[in-house]
């Protein structure tokens, strides 16, 4: 029994023509160890006349001394292509495997059965359309069943085949096969699998993988590989909404200024208008440029240049969209991670996330719950092992756009990095953002900063003074507002929520900080959005020596508990924010708590209370604490003066000459002119 | 009728692209692996399609063993003055000082020097941290394995064991200082993928896969071409003309010609599907050990 090949025949180029329009299917297989998944493989392989002549005499010859069919060979030996995999005979990578027949090609990825391999698993199954779960007949739905299976709906396969295997070795038992289907079907059924299908097979024999088996007359549904010629599975990805990934800026003349990338979804013909997500700055495309000639229209996968109409900022990274069907673009997100490393996921660590084109630092804030894969149950945990699947929040140091990963994959996956190993070690699939304001929206004024800036003659800039309170945010802010007052250019300083009403004004100097004054980022959507609207530099200071001891102790609640707010954001969560919000006396009281010396948790008493004892020194006399605060000031103040000098424009004059206004206000601490990294 | 789903070719093609993309996009010293093949070809084409229309922004390495057939060589210099790109020519000098051939050395031997060690030098003197390659899964069991973005460790070596979780399309490229990254464009691509690529595309191949009489001897079992006088002639050997092509190219001495008649590319693509055995049969390193070549790539080869 073989395949269906096609053969070439008279007509060559009528059946060149149907070899190159075929259409793709990739499928994997997952199960158990031992359940047959790198059998079935091979059986498919030599079924459809893909192991050649010299392949198979030098198989007849490994095959020996172990177990085999009909054919007098072993086919898992066509898969496992790795030493340790023939010693071992288990599969341990994904092999990737390529069949066809007259209807369709396929690219099988043969993932491992062993749990410590489960993440070689998910990588086989991200980029899949269908699933073959097997399940041997003699054991019935196992635990690495239950786990692949979970995975599959983790990463989206929705189309999953459950394949019975070795039926043979249960006498072809038709009720052994139902009980099987019955009790993975309750499983599975809050996985949401869009069909699933089951099929009795023995890959070893050839049973019901071609054509209905003699051996199984009590089974009606199709056969595999008919199955899989015949099932529709690509979702419409030219139907949804447009998303266009940049990759790469192709510049190679002043003339020509096209971004390169891929649609990931939709279509996108020339005139038609987009956005980008990040600034929403509109264009319309000009031309769709590609080697063979400018398109018309381009689709979903096909990998494009495209030209816009007018000069705007785009760059790597940037996803480009439909007006009014633009992806999410926050900082915050609730995700489904995987975990694939042998050092667990804390919440708290900071790691990169790449997310198509864009990578940005990003850290888990919260391990919401931990999901067991057995029994899909929800529990709490403080950690994520290896292979173990949570539903975290994240934040990212800049905003992504992104889509939630069931709307469309490809905007919705990402992997986690390590910063110092650079292993990835995990992937996650965005559930939604976590934005407040979502219904705010930003809108395009006719009379715009261009024109209020070209009115006043200067160019709208945004510095963000950020740190601990107390860190001499106002001490720099004020002078520079002098120094930049004195030049002419107006500087603002107000308050947070009046940042995004004055910047529309020309120029401003924004301060935000901790102390009355909310930081516009990771706070407010609507800050966040309008400040987008600007060019921004950031002035970021690092202010954590103090709270870095306590951190790394984690004593809970103890030591560090709204002390350390590291810049991405560590330490922030040990903060109640919502009574912040009501209670400004209990939010101060927490802000100005660094202030005071780090103490430990109270030791117990060892003398008796009714002696006298030596005063403790507890660092908070008036005199000492007033030292140290200003000690720490002064450091501060240095590393952002450092900071500003760097950040803000030439043309501003601070930094040819003009260092002088703010330094003289701080001028005691400071040597004047040395600070500026000559 | 507007264009509604991608073929398979299609997609594989796009697919490829966005990769290339990738690797000019995130590493700071990219190069190509310029192996003058028809896999090479078409990854040739797929960067000129990749940053169309701009210059590709790496340039090819050709590691050049001395013993590569002189038309490939030909071919070679004909490529690079029609497209413009950068060729860097790589030998082993200590491999040419020694005159390492695969004559008097072994093949084994040879291929370490001249290839492996080559490609190594070639890639720590350029100080390329990517290094794009034309190797497909569909060719041998270890690449079946291997990643698309694939890490390598300072000293150029793959671990199996250790491979980087490659998901959906989102490639890890970071890396730290003196690794590098070996990149697989067209690894999803079979032997039939490429070939009718090429006959849509049109794209240019060596002339050595087209049937041609050339002058051969045949060594136990194999069809060696005599390129040029090197190649020691066994005594009662002489060269005779047959028509023959070759499915696979690599060094002269070690690369088996088959009979064949097929010297168009429609005649190639219905004889490779009617032919029983496979494309690296002709390479006469691949059959020392079940595991040769993943043992050859955990050394740094490609």
């Amino acid at each position: 029994m073989t395949l269906p090949m096609a053969t070439p025949d008279t007509d060559l180029d009528l059946w060149l023509a149907q070899q190159t329009d075929k259409s793709l299917l990739r499928f994997l297989t997952c199960g158990s160890v031992d359940d047959g998944k790198s059998t079935l493989i091979g059986r498919l392989l030599y079924d459809s006349q893909l192991v050649l002549d010299d392949q198979l005499a030098s198989l007849r010859q490994e095959s020996r001394n172990r177990s085999v069919g009909e054919e007098g060979i072993d086919f898992s030996l066509l898969v496992d292509g790795l030493s340790a995999e023939r010693e071992q005979g288990i599969t341990i990578d994904v092999a990737y495997r390529f069949f066809s027949t007259d209807k369709r090609k396929f690219i099988v990825a043969d993932t491992p059965g062993h749990e410590q391999y489960t993440r070689n698993m998910a990588t086989g199954a991200s980029n899949a359309d269908l699933a073959l779960v097997l399940i041997d007949a003699r054991k019935g739905v196992l635990t690495q069943t239950r786990r692949h299976s979970f995975i599959l709906s983790l990463v989206g396969v929705r189309h999953v085949v459950l394949v019975v295997n070795k039926i043979d070795l249960v006498d072809y038992d038709p009720a052994v096969f139902e009980r099987i289907v019955a009790e993975y079907r309750a499983f599975a059924a809050p996985l949401g699998f869009t069909t699933l299908e089951a099929i009795p097979v023995s890959a070893l024999r050839g049973d019901n993988i071609l054509a209905p088996s003699a051996r199984t007359p009590w089974f009606g549904g199709m056969p595999l590989v008919p199955y899989l010629e015949t099932i529709a599975v690509g979702e419409d990805r030219v139907a949804s909404d447009f998303r266009f990934s940049v990759q790469w800026v192709n510049r190679p003349d002043l003339d020509f200024r096209g971004f390169s990338g891929t649609v990931l979804s939709g279509e996108i013909a020339v005139g038609d208008g987009v956005v980008v997500a990040a600034s929403r700055q509109p264009a319309v495309i000009a031309r769709i440029v590609t080697l063979d000639g400018d398109l018309e229209r381009a689709i979903a996968g096909q990998a494009v240049t495209l030209v816009l109409d007018r000069e705007i900022d785009v760059s790597r990274g940037d996803v480009l969209a439909r007006p009014g069907k633009v992806p999410e673009f926050s900082n915050q997100m609730q995700a489904r991670l995987v975990w694939m490393h042998e050092e667990p996921a804390y919440p708290g660590r900071s790691y990169l996330l790449k997310l198509g084109a864009q990578t940005v630092p990003a850290t888990i804030t919260d391990l919401k719950f931990r999901t067991n894969v057995n029994t899909l149950e929800n529990t709490a945990a403080t950690k994520l092992d290896l292979n173990e699947v949570g539903t975290v929040t994240i934040a990212t140091d800049r905003p992504i756009a992104f889509d939630p990963y069931a709307e469309n994959p490809l905007s919705g996956g990402f992997i986690l990095i390590d910063r110092l190993s650079n292993a990835t070690v995990g992937a996650g699939t965005i559930s939604y953002g976590l934005r407040r304001a979502q219904n705010l929206s930003y809108q395009n004024f006719d009379v715009d900063r261009s024109v209020r800036a070209r009115m006043k003659g200067q160019e709208a800039q945004i510095i963000w003074f950020t740190g601990l309170s107390g860190s001499g945010k106002s001490t720099i802010a004020q002078p520079a507002r002098k120094a930049a007052h004195r030049r002419g250019a107006a500087l603002l300083y107000p308050r947070w929520r009046q940042c995004a009403a004055r910047a529309q004004q020309g120029s401003g100097l924004y301060r935000s900080g901790a102390g009355g004054k909310h930081p516009p980022r990771g706070r407010s959507g609507a800050a966040d959005g309008r400040r987008r609207a600007h060019r921004h530099r950031l002035v970021h200071l690092p202010v954590r020596e103090r709270a870095a001891p306590g951190a790394r102790d984690r004593r809970r609640g103890a030591v560090h508990r709204g002390l350390c707010r590291y810049p991405d954001g560590r330490g922030r969560t040990a903060r109640p924010q919502g009574a912040l919000q009501t209670r400004p006396g209990r939010r101060d009281q927490e802000l100005h708590r660094h202030r005071q010396p780090l103490r430990g948790p109270a030791k117990p008493r060892t003398r008796a209370p009714w002696r006298r004892t030596r005063p403790r020194r507890t660092g908070r006399h008036p005199a000492r604490l007033a030292r140290q605060h200003l000690a720490f000031k002064v450091k501060a103040v240095g590393r952002m003066k450092k900071a500003l000098l760097a950040a803000l424009p030439d043309r501003w004059g601070f930094s040819t000459h003009g260092t002088a206004p703010i330094a003289r206000c701080c001028a005691p601490w400071w040597k004047t002119r040395s600070a500026r990294g000559s | 009728m507007p264009l509604q789903r991608l073929s398979h070719l299609q997609a594989l093609e796009a697919e490829s692209i966005e990769i290339l993309r990738e690797v000019a996009a995130s590493f700071e010293r990219p190069v190509m692996m310029y192996s003058i093949g028809k896999d090479s070809s078409v990854l040739l084409h797929l960067a000129r399609k990749a940053f169309y229309p701009g210059r590709i922004p790496f340039p090819l390495l050709h590691v050049n063993t001395t013993f590569k057939f002189r038309e490939m060589i030909a071919f070679r210099d004909r490529t690079a003055a029609e497209y413009g790109f950068e060729l860097i020519s790589h030998t082993n000098p200590e491999g040419l000082r020694d005159g390492i051939n695969p004559f008097d050395h072994g093949s084994s031997r040879y291929t370490d020097i001249m290839k492996t060690q080559a490609l190594r030098q070639a890639l720590d003197a350029g100080r390329y941290d990517a290094a794009i390659g034309g190797a497909r899964r569909d060719e041998e069991k270890s690449r079946a394995k291997e990643r698309i973005f694939s890490h390598r460790n300072a000293s150029h070596a793959w671990d199996p064991k250790t491979q980087r979780p490659e998901l959906w399309r989102v490639f890890n490229t970071r890396l730290n200082p003196g690794e590098s990254m070996r990149v697989f464009p067209i690894s999803n691509w079979t032997e039939l993928d490429v070939w009718t690529y090429i006959h849509a595309e049109r794209i240019p191949i060596v002339p050595l896969y087209f049937a041609k009489p050339r002058p051969v001897v045949e060594r136990s079992g194999t069809l060696i071409m005599v390129d040029d006088e090197r190649l020691p002639l066994l005594p009662g050997e002489t060269p005779r003309m047959e028509t023959v092509r070759f499915r696979t190219l690599g060094c002269y001495p070690l690369t088996g010609a088959i009979r064949s008649e097929a010297a168009d590319l429609p005649s190639i693509i219905m004889e490779m599907q009617a032919s029983r055995t496979s494309e690296r049969e002709g390479r006469l390193i691949d059959s020392d050990s079940a595991g040769s070549m993943e043992k050859k790539k955990q050394e740094g080869y490609f």
